[in-house]
């Protein structure tokens, strides 16, 4: 005949239980640890917001600058000794038609074709398809020209890094190599980065009129607003043109 | 009918107090604490050979910048130099850089600041202008653009646009224009003086700046020869670049989140581990 253990041993104690087990004070405790523990895991991950880069750093106002010329003389000094006709313009500027083809950033393993970006129907820029592509602003300057060149790239998806995971960890210095459709390289450095929120975007200072060629490079970057679903910020590498 | 700005243009003499100050209201350009100044070179002079420029950061002495052959009417890019002062040489090409000069002097960068020196006139009376370079940015989808007279061979000179926007008028030589936003895209200039007219083409891009600087041919022509002060985009987007799906921010917040809570999983399992110990031992005295 079958018989429960409890039955055929009554001197043998209950099956475990922790209500049995423990003192009701204890099992408060416990019940204590428990709720704080997880209580502590909901704010962490509430709070836990940023990726592996610094906290975003205020932009600098402009700063007004003077250039001062001084004890500047000339003399009659190298007369040609007749008129001369003026030397035809030096050809700087990009030929017609080029566009910029590849992106190479030695420093960060990056080197993917470039494609083209524009704006949406609200102004606002159309960022890569692809998350290992990179994409050109066609209504910025064609690299290597006067002017500022705009780059554009995925830092991630939902799943994976993109083509710009690593562009935190560029320094001045680093190089940046694009290369234009018609074969040539236009080179620049690495002056530094600007880690701003995308609400207080320096469109200004990314887009605005430059002296010599400069090239941007943007992605976004934490803290990363899961309600929303998006990056709060845009990391930007700003580079002058070499040579 | 705009009035034009006459500026400095003493010959062969200290330039005492040129100093050229940037607006608070300047563009990007000067939106860095550490940036560089920006300089550049016309040779405007019809008369006068082809050059060698040599720039000498007073600070250590050391040559900074170098160009060889600057021909008449050459308008050089910007040289971005790092604050600090720098002495000009431009002596005929293929001397020595201490050779006696046709143009020298000093020349004080600060950060954001940028000027174009400019040598004009007929040999004999070579004056150095100094030009300051500040502009408001253009509106969107236009040009900026403004005229420098540096025709040694006219007394006075009027610019127009084909669409008839006047840039100078009865402008003298060494005289500076406004900067005026114009129609992006091709523009003609009609250029007139006492005794020449002609006219010049110009491609000006939206969101571009340029200077004209009006000199003569070998012929006594009116021409221009054109810098470009600056470039922008044609439009710029709105507001940030959405470049981002949180992945990276994801697997870092699972990770945390995981070692959270393990260490937490650890605590209780301690605190369960301890009071079972406890409650065995009570078990034992009790048995």
């Amino acid at each position: 005949m079958r018989s429960t253990r409890r039955s055929s041993n009554p001197r043998h104690r209950a099956d475990w239980s922790l209500t049995r087990a423990l003192p009701r004070s204890e099992i408060l405790v416990v019940g204590a640890i428990i709720t704080l523990a997880f209580v502590g895991v909901a704010i962490d991950q509430s709070a836990q917001v940023s990726t592996a880069t610094a906290a975003p750093a205020a932009i600098e106002q402009p700063q007004q600058g003077t250039v001062d010329v001084t004890g500047m003389r000339s003399g009659s000094v190298g007369a040609a000794g007749t008129l001369q006709n003026p030397v035809p313009a030096a050809l700087t500027e990009p030929v017609e038609g080029v566009t910029p083809s590849r992106l190479s950033i030695p420093a960060i393993g990056v080197d993917v074709p470039l494609g083209e970006l524009g704006r949406d129907e609200a102004g606002v820029l159309v960022p890569p398809t692809g998350l290992m592509e990179a994409g050109w602003y066609h209504e910025s300057v064609v690299p290597g020209a006067v002017g500022p060149s705009v780059i554009a790239g995925h830092v991630d998806d939902t799943e994976m890094a993109g083509v710009f995971a690593r562009l935190h960890e560029l320094s001045p210095g680093d190089e940046i190599v694009v290369v234009l459709s018609d074969g040539s390289e236009s080179r620049f450095t690495v002056d530094r980065s600007i880690d701003t929120a995308k609400a207080a975007f320096p469109t200004e200072v990314v887009y605005g009129p430059t002296r010599d060629a400069q090239l941007r490079l943007i992605t976004c970057n934490g803290p990363y607003d899961f309600g929303v679903m998006h990056y709060s910020n845009n990391l930007i590498v700003m580079a002058s043109g070499v040579g | 009918m705009i009035n034009l700005r006459k500026t400095l243009t003493a010959a062969g003499s200290a330039l005492g107090a040129a100093a050229l100050v940037l607006a608070p209201t300047a563009s990007a350009i000067a939106a860095e604490d550490q940036g560089p100044g920006y300089v550049r070179f016309a040779h405007l002079s019809p008369d006068t050979v082809n050059v060698d420029l040599t720039l000498t950061a007073l600070a250590g002495d050391s040559v900074v910048y170098q160009q060889g052959g600057i021909g008449y009417g050459a308008v050089s890019e910007y040289i971005a130099l790092d604050p600090g002062t720098y002495a000009i040489a431009m002596v005929p090409a293929g001397e020595p850089s201490d050779a006696p000069a046709v143009l020298s002097g000093e020349i004080e960068i600060e950060t954001g600041g940028a000027a174009t020196v400019a040598g004009i006139d007929y040999n004999e009376e070579l004056q150095t202008l100094v030009i300051d370079d500040d502009f408001a940015a253009p509106s969107d989808g236009s040009a900026r653009l403004r005229v420098v007279q540096a025709s040694a061979s006219s007394s006075t000179v009027d610019v127009s646009t084909g669409e008839g926007t006047e840039l100078a008028g009865s402008a003298e030589l060494g005289d500076i224009g406004e900067y005026v936003d114009v129609p992006a895209g091709p523009t003609e200039l009609n250029l007139v003086s006492d005794d020449a007219e002609n006219s010049a083409d110009m491609d000006l891009a939206a969101g571009s700046v340029h200077t004209a600087f009006v000199i003569d041919d070998a012929d006594g022509q009116l021409v221009v020869v054109s810098g470009l002060d600056a470039a922008s985009a044609s439009v710029a987007p709105i507001g940030g670049v959405e470049t981002g799906g949180g992945a990276l921010a994801q697997s870092a917040t699972q990770a945390q989140t995981a070692a959270t809570l393990t260490g937490v999983g650890v605590i209780a399992m301690a605190a369960l581990a301890a009071i079972l110990l406890r409650f065995r031992r009570g078990a034992t005295e009790r048995a």
